[in-house]
């Protein structure tokens, strides 16, 4: 009486990815923060970026939106971050589009050899790990802040980003391996 | 020979096959359940002879990769689609329609990606143009999207199982087990969202034939909101009291469109509504025009509420007491006639950052 159903999922062909390597040493390096320009996104992101660089002796050298954060990061915006940057630091991912094209986003410039910090809100971490995992690179380098971002101060959002400088210091001098496989 | 194999692929498979003991309801949800698969709902088990029955007659080939569906990137292929469309309970014979749907989806401008990953609730509105119809018996009247109608339902639901098992859009927040999909509170859409265009009910041209379309049946794909209805009994002659009402629900600021100005609504009027406009004299375009001139807000009081908006550059340059329409072109204001008798209506608001893709169906 055995019956054989069939998988509805099909397929899935994504490649494993690595990550760019961590940079040893911040100090000289540029910083860029990609801003998706979700309410105060790139607020925390040059937050974190400013202080990277006071404790490091990095500099912060673009800041740069992208048009949606519903949409990729155009060409255009891309190549800035390819001229301007040894680390990026995007985001933010604290709702379900902008934290799946963010994750898009970190990949490619990942995949451009550039150690990119996808900065995330703790709701919506985990989900930024599993797209990201779909993507190919489950060992993306999330930097999560407490958040939420939309609805906090500026007081509120300078504190979240304090916390999580020392995330942020060991993120973009390591090069982090992949969790083990579910 | 499948037949006599033990449990696992066919050679010619695109999709796995699981072993069960039965296909008792009970040992099928439980199969979807330690899958994370399904909407909640039973599904008609997809065994290989019924997903052999709705590949039969299909015109193109099993395998082709149709697109890819993210989040999970996983290939819709006609195989593993039909195996979707069984368990949603299709008929055979809708597979190439929910292909076409798929073509829809993957076209870069529908953003598959934001729709099925966003915390807003977006779903797929999926609907059929022309001969699709009365072929496979959709019901395009009274109580079109439902419920009821088994074609209607079905072909919603199997869009929607497609982009839950394919496309990896589970529900997701902080500690459920889904894989991708935010959305805040999901809305009842999301378990199907299919209606048939009443060609026999309108004035005017049917829907694809206004987008220069000229094929037999057509689907169209688009991410939208749940309708709203508009009701108005008291308008006789001119329509534009009709459409003056249309217009109050298109200009709140609680949908996307108001943040993004390339989005589009649908308005979907119900025949007779339909028949006292168009008896007035009226195209198509002339309510396109009129909504788009009479959905407006103050520019200033788009700006008192969005700090971020997605609004075109002329837009930007209007002074705060100039009348913003809700959207850049009267053409994303998109009109098509659906449904049976009564004095109702239906305002569709968008997601925002995608774009109805309209398939041709031959």
């Amino acid at each position: 009486m055995t019956v054989h159903l069939l998988d509805p999922s099909g397929r899935v062909g994504e490649p494993a990815k690595q990550l760019a390597p961590g940079l040893p040493v911040l100090t000289g390096a540029r910083i860029a923060v990609l801003d998706n320009l979700k309410p105060h996104a790139g607020y925390i992101q040059g937050a974190v970026a400013r202080l990277l660089a006071e404790r490091t002796g990095a500099v912060v050298t673009l800041e740069i939106p992208k048009f949606s954060a519903a949409r990729p990061a155009e060409p255009e915006v891309l190549d800035r971050l390819r001229e301007s940057a040894d680390l990026i630091i995007t985001g933010s991912a604290d709702c379900g589009s902008c934290t799946s094209w963010s994750c898009h986003d970190t990949v490619v410039l990942e995949q451009a050899g550039i150690p990119t910090l996808l900065l995330a809100t703790a709701g919506f971490t985990e989900i930024a790990r599993q797209v990201s995992s779909l993507y190919g690179m489950p060992q993306a380098r999330v930097l999560t802040v407490r958040g939420p971002l939309g609805g906090s101060s500026d007081n509120e959002l300078d504190a979240m980003a304090l916390e999580a400088l020392e995330d942020a210091l060991v993120l973009a001098t390591t090069t982090p391996s992949a969790p083990d496989a579910a | 020979m499948v037949d006599s194999a033990p449990a696992g692929p066919a050679p010619d498979a695109g999709a796995d096959t699981h072993a069960l003991p039965d296909d008792l309801p009970e040992t099928v949800y439980a199969w979807l359940e330690a899958r994370g698969w399904g909407d909640g709902l039973p599904v008609v088990a997809p065994t290989e002879e019924r997903v052999a029955a709705m590949l039969a007659g299909y015109p193109g080939d099993p395998d082709e990769v149709i697109g890819v569906l993210p989040p999970r990137l996983g290939e819709a292929t006609p195989r593993v689609l039909a195996v979707n469309a069984v368990m949603a309970g299709c008929a055979a014979g809708m597979l190439p329609l929910l292909v076409a749907a798929t073509r829809g989806m993957c076209a870069p401008e529908f953003n598959l990606r934001g729709v099925n990953s966003t915390t807003h609730p977006v779903s797929v509105m999926v609907v059929v143009h022309g001969q699709a119809v009365a072929a496979h018996g959709f019901n395009s009247g009274t109580g079109t999207l439902g419920p009821g109608n088994r074609a209607n339902a079905t072909l919603g639901r199997a869009v929607r199982l497609a982009l839950l098992h394919i496309g990896g859009g589970t529900a997701k927040g902080a500690g459920d087990a889904g894989l991708a999909d935010a959305a805040t509170h999901g809305q009842p859409s999301k378990y199907t969202f299919c209606f048939a265009e009443n060609a026999d009910a309108s004035p005017w041209a049917v829907y694809p034939r206004s987008l220069g379309l000229e094929s037999r049946s057509a689907v169209t794909v688009a991410g939208m909101e749940n309708p709203h209805n508009i009701h108005d009994m008291e308008t006789r002659g001119e329509p534009g009291p009709i459409l003056n009402k249309m217009a109050t629900v298109m200009a709140t600021f609680g949908t996307n469109n108001a943040v993004v100005s390339s989005a589009e609504y649908f308005i979907v009027l119900g025949p007779e509504h339909a028949a006292t406009i168009a008896a007035a004299g009226w195209a198509r375009q002339d309510v396109q025009a009129y909504l788009f001139e009479k959905a407006r807000r103050r520019a200033g009081d788009f700006r008192a509420n969005f700090r971020s908006a997605l609004w075109c550059p002329w837009m930007r340059a209007l002074a705060d007491d100039d009348l913003q329409p809700m959207t850049e072109s009267a053409d994303n204001i998109r009109i098509l006639v659906a449904g049976g008798p009564g004095k109702h209506s239906l305002v569709v608001p968008s997601w925002g950052l995608t774009r109805s893709v309209t398939v041709p169906v031959d």
